[in-house]
């Protein structure tokens, strides 16, 4: 399952699973994470998980895409010259994201890094 | 400033900011409406956001951060409020067989043999239609708490017949040990002195300690709870009951009920073990004092109560001499399995 399975518009709760933490918590309660995770092909459901790989891989997006952001003036994260490896600290800081992180998520599902 | 906030630090390690990440990505789904209206939950055991779940949501506005236990209770809850009652991933109940099951599986040592209809109705049996109808009431207020539908008058409604049932539970269980053991005392026409309380029960429980020590002592370390419920359901039924307050901030309006004024129900539901939740200002029964009131939240006390009653009427079943009631069953028969699994499976409460 990827996080790119985007919930469906039947009547379903959306569960948007922070792995990383919830791996560390797989160690000590299997049964409990097992059971959770067991659901995920019911009627009602629909879980979207933020496997590591994921994680790592839409890091690296961002930091082009908030790149591609700043030449455009989208995205307000202050000094152009910032060292790039330190662009993951500041991607976030200004709240205002939410529009980048949409279109961050149309691009990828489409195939491609560039905004629209 | 999020994870400023978050991990009190301004650089993050990857693992740091991978959950401030995804909790943005999970914002952005409930800001473009990616997920249904009310329809979604954040599911982590990251101890940094959970603390900090409240702050975050005034913040960002409804984020439904859960614990992995919390998930699945409000999953529960979410289908259950679309009339549908799940046993198991892809095992939908009816909602009278799965109280029943519910029922069954968190009291094993109910074991009363099944009677012909014409049959004289067993005591026990009313004891076990009445926890059936306060696990519904209880996910009844679950309900209303998380998606409200007249919560105002329902919440209450059924807070109230809930405090009714586990009197009625106690009742109960006095009336089947007062058979048992041919218990008779001075004043044992009156109904209310077959009482499991120290006070309306005195002449009874005296009865019970000599024909069966172990029982009056397991009563009498529940005393503090019998009490909480007698007092609660007194205020609730016969005085003025609860005063319900409508608490608005950022991210809605919560619903709860207001003690100040009833000290001694503060006082007993601390003496009931009540300590400090892990993540939230309430407490683990659902008290918050914020110095101008004292608010119950109906929801966590229920929970609270529900989980001290299992357990103690159970035992209290066992120490009468009833045995597990799936012990009298054979090893491959269906139903034994399916209460099982039932246990094993399913979400709720």
């Amino acid at each position: 399952m990827s996080w790119l399975n985007y919930p469906d518009k039947k009547q379903k709760l959306s569960l948007f699973l922070e792995t990383e933490s919830l791996n560390n918590y797989l160690s000590s309660n299997e049964k409990e994470i097992s059971k959770l995770l067991n659901y995920r092909n019911s009627e009602h459901f629909n879980f979207t998980r933020s496997t590591d790989s994921f994680n790592s891989n839409i890091i690296d997006k961002i930091n082009q895409f908030v790149i591609f952001s700043v030449e455009n003036d989208h995205v307000q994260i202050g000094d152009k010259n910032i060292n790039p490896s330190e662009y993951k600290y500041v991607h976030f800081v200004p709240e205002m994201t939410a529009v980048e992180w949409l279109q961050i998520k149309y691009t990828i599902r489409k195939g491609s890094i560039q905004a629209s | 400033m999020v994870a400023d906030k978050i991990y009190d630090k301004e650089r993050l390690n990857s693992s740091e900011l991978n959950s401030i990440l995804a909790l943005f990505i999970h914002r952005t789904f409930i800001l473009y409406q990616i997920y249904q209206k009310n329809a979604f939950v954040f599911v982590t055991q990251n101890r940094r956001i959970l603390e900090n779940r409240e702050w975050l949501e005034k913040k960002l506005g409804k984020l439904n951060i859960m614990t992995v236990q919390e998930s699945m209770r409000y999953m529960d809850l979410y289908a259950k409020h679309e009339l549908k009652c799940y046993a198991g991933p892809n095992h939908l109940l009816n909602k009278d067989y799965w109280y029943w099951n519910s029922f069954r599986t968190k009291i094993p040592h109910y074991h009363v043999p099944e009677r012909e209809n014409e049959g004289k109705v067993h005591i026990l049996e009313g004891f076990a239609s009445r926890f059936k109808f306060l696990l519904l009431a209880l996910d009844e207020i679950g309900m209303q708490q998380h998606f409200p539908k007249d919560r105002d008058i329902m919440i209450p409604y059924h807070f109230n017949y809930f405090l009714s049932l586990v009197t009625g539970i106690f009742d109960n269980l006095a009336i089947e040990t007062k058979s048992k053991y041919n218990i008779s005392f001075d004043g044992d026409n009156i109904p209310s002195r077959i009482s499991l309380s120290t006070k309306s029960g005195k002449y009874f429980l005296k009865e019970v300690k000599k024909k069966n020590a172990i029982l009056k002592t397991h009563i009498d370390s529940y005393g503090n709870f019998i009490e909480l419920i007698n007092i609660m359901r007194q205020i609730s039924i016969h005085r003025e009951g609860f005063r319900d307050m409508a608490y608005k901030d950022s991210i809605g309006i919560s619903f709860f009920l207001e003690i100040k004024e009833q000290e001694q129900v503060v006082v007993l539901i601390k003496a009931c073990g009540d300590e400090p939740s892990e993540y939230d200002k309430f407490s683990r029964w659902g008290i918050f004092d914020d110095e101008f009131f004292i608010f119950l939240e109906p929801y966590r006390f229920v929970i609270a109560v529900a989980n001290q009653l299992v357990i103690f009427c159970d035992h209290y079943l066992e120490l009468m001499g009833f045995t597990k009631f799936v012990d009298s069953l054979p090893d491959r028969d269906q139903y034994r399995s399916e209460l099982q699994s039932f246990s094993e499976s399913r979400l709720g409460f």
